[in-house]
């Protein structure tokens, strides 16, 4: 791969992978901050340090113009609309692609534990087993649904589907399903897209 | 001299073999130009999937449109593979653990044909091949693909092409997710409510009076602020009820519900608008100035529906409210500039 990063200084390089969809007010759409927010709270469930982890993959691949801080990210991820703190401010493409390098990154350093748990999964439910029955898996959950209710307005219509344990473990093993696919070669083109279907025209 | 590549994965390996028919050699690898024979290897498949360049081509295909299906939870239309015609392969999600391959047999060799034999002179495959695959076996072939496109040594002209999906299908093709979370959320509110209501005594009020198109209840007396109780914040179902009256709103509480219904919905805007059109939708209410349904009244309405708050502030009716027709109905207008404009419907 060629470092074309020379050409133009004010595109980190990471993120020149990742063109522009065509949306409207060059804005993310609801859906897009929505799922991106989904997407760090899988990691964070997965990995207690991951919140350092993030500002530090945004050192690392020289984002800190669009992640300066830890303030800075907690607004841009408030810009998911089903937060308890939603933020009144669009999230802007340049950060969104600053956000989904960071998570893809992080995803691919927590390949091994994605696999694993995945793989857990599978077989406890083969079993039919509950996913208490795997230590890792257990904690993967019960991390998740605190970090959802305690982040989430749950009182938003969107989110009524989420009141039991069930359906948020549903979401959490869904969300550990689309990390996988973060992790690959792709990773990053393919999530960023996926970001856009159904929104564009 | 045949060239043969291999792409490895825990629960995949692709081997294809080839005739390179470029004359550089650049010092590096020799491109492959031209496919003899491609294998896929697949956990729980007892003998690998066999065939030539119609079948990389079509799982190829088959391969991107799933991983991308996965990752946004929406659901694609058959899409053309790279000659123009439609792939014939199918990759897609059972349930969260599992997800079903289907490959014809049209596209497939029988695994024991010669490795130098082109694909019209080889012994057709018979059998469609049916494999159910865990979201990690998935994902080992989608990466294996990924990695095999990402070669511009190995079939320079097969490479990774993505783009998100049209708008136009993603209506027809919403999740089912997507698609339940109304449904369920209705069912459950609904569930809700008639428990919590169950529980509130019966009021010792005076009867209800006939009903007249005209009629107010008595302190009602003028357009004028919005009800002390203040219809914005979300108010979960089961809360008690607020005063009765017994009738459609007379035009002084229709301005008054004008005021509340819009002090909800400017509450609930909390986006920049990314709309460069004004957006009408008719609103209804009911007698406590919730919002029971909407509908968007031209296409830009129905195209940005996801960009206003309608949808969150609905809510549903008390219990004993029968009617399919919500008690009063609203026009509500969400301008590009930020203005919210609400009036009475008119029609």
């Amino acid at each position: 791969m060629q470092l074309n990063s020379l050409t133009d200084q004010s595109i980190p390089f990471v993120l020149a992978k990742l063109p522009d969809p065509v949306v409207p007010g060059e804005s993310c759409p609801r859906r897009t901050r929505l799922q991106i927010d989904f997407v760090l709270l899988a990691i964070e469930a997965l990995d207690l340090d991951a919140s350092e982890g993030m500002l530090a993959v945004a050192r690392e691949l020289e984002l800190q113009k669009i992640v300066k801080n830890r303030v800075t990210l907690w607004r841009l991820r408030n810009t998911n609309p089903n937060r308890r703190f939603n933020q009144r401010r669009p999230l802007s493409l340049e950060e969104a692609k600053a956000l989904v390098a960071i998570a893809c990154y992080l995803a691919r350093q927590l390949t091994v534990p994605i696999r694993q748990l995945l793989l857990a999964s599978d077989q406890l439910k083969t079993q039919q087993l509950s996913p208490e029955y795997h230590f890792g898996l257990a904690n993967y959950l019960t991390r998740f649904r605190s970090h959802f209710r305690s982040r989430m307005n749950l009182r938003r219509t969107g989110l009524a589907v989420y009141t039991s344990d069930e359906k948020l473990n549903e979401l959490a093993l869904n969300l550990l399903g689309q990390l996988l696919f973060c992790t690959g070669t792709a990773g990053m083109q393919r999530f960023w897209f996926s970001l856009f279907d159904g929104e564009v025209e | 001299m045949t060239i043969r590549r291999q792409y490895s994965l825990p629960n995949c390996t692709l081997i294809l073999e080839g005739l390179s028919t470029s004359q550089s050699t650049g010092g590096g690898r020799p491109p492959m130009t031209v496919l003899i024979r491609f294998e896929c290897h697949l956990a729980g498949l007892r003998k690998p999937l066999v065939g030539g360049r119609n079948l990389i081509e079509h799982l190829a295909v088959a391969v991107s449109q799933f991983a991308q299906e996965f990752l946004s939870g929406i659901r694609r239309p058959a899409q053309t593979s790279f000659n123009g015609q439609v792939t014939s392969v199918q990759l897609q999600r059972v349930d969260l653990n599992t997800s079903r391959l289907v490959v014809p047999p049209d596209l497939l060799l029988n695994p024991t044909a010669g490795a130098t034999s082109p694909d019209t002179d080889s012994v057709p495959s018979a059998a469609t091949v049916e494999i159910d695959l865990s979201t990690v076996q998935a994902f080992d072939l989608v990466e294996a693909f990924d990695q095999l496109l990402s070669d511009t040594q190995t079939l320079p002209d097969l490479s990774l092409n993505f783009s998100p999906l049209s708008r136009k299908y993603s209506t027809a093709h919403q999740s089912v997710v997507g698609r339940s979370a109304p449904a369920a959320l209705g069912v459950t509110s609904l569930a809700l409510a008639a428990v919590a209501f169950f529980f509130i005594p019966v009021p010792k009020v005076e009867e209800p009076q006939t009903p007249t198109p005209k009629e107010t209840s008595p302190a009602r007396t003028g357009p004028g602020p919005a009800l002390p109780e203040g219809g914005g914040h979300d108010s979960p179902p089961g809360r008690a009820s607020r005063a009765v009256f017994a009738s459609a709103p007379g035009p002084d509480r229709l301005a008054e519900g004008d005021q509340t219904l819009y002090s909800q919905i400017e509450r609930a805007w909390q986006t920049q608008p990314r709309f460069y059109e004004d957006l009408p939708y008719q609103v209804g209410v009911d007698r406590n100035g919730r919002i029971t349904g909407y509908r968007p009244v031209n296409q830009a309405a129905v195209d940005y529906t996801h960009d206003i708050p309608l949808l969150e502030l609905l809510e549903v009716p008390e219990p004993g409210y029968s009617g399919q027709k919500p008690l009063a109905l609203f026009r509500v207008v969400f301008t590009p500039g930020g203005d919210l404009k609400v009036s009475p419907w008119s029609g």
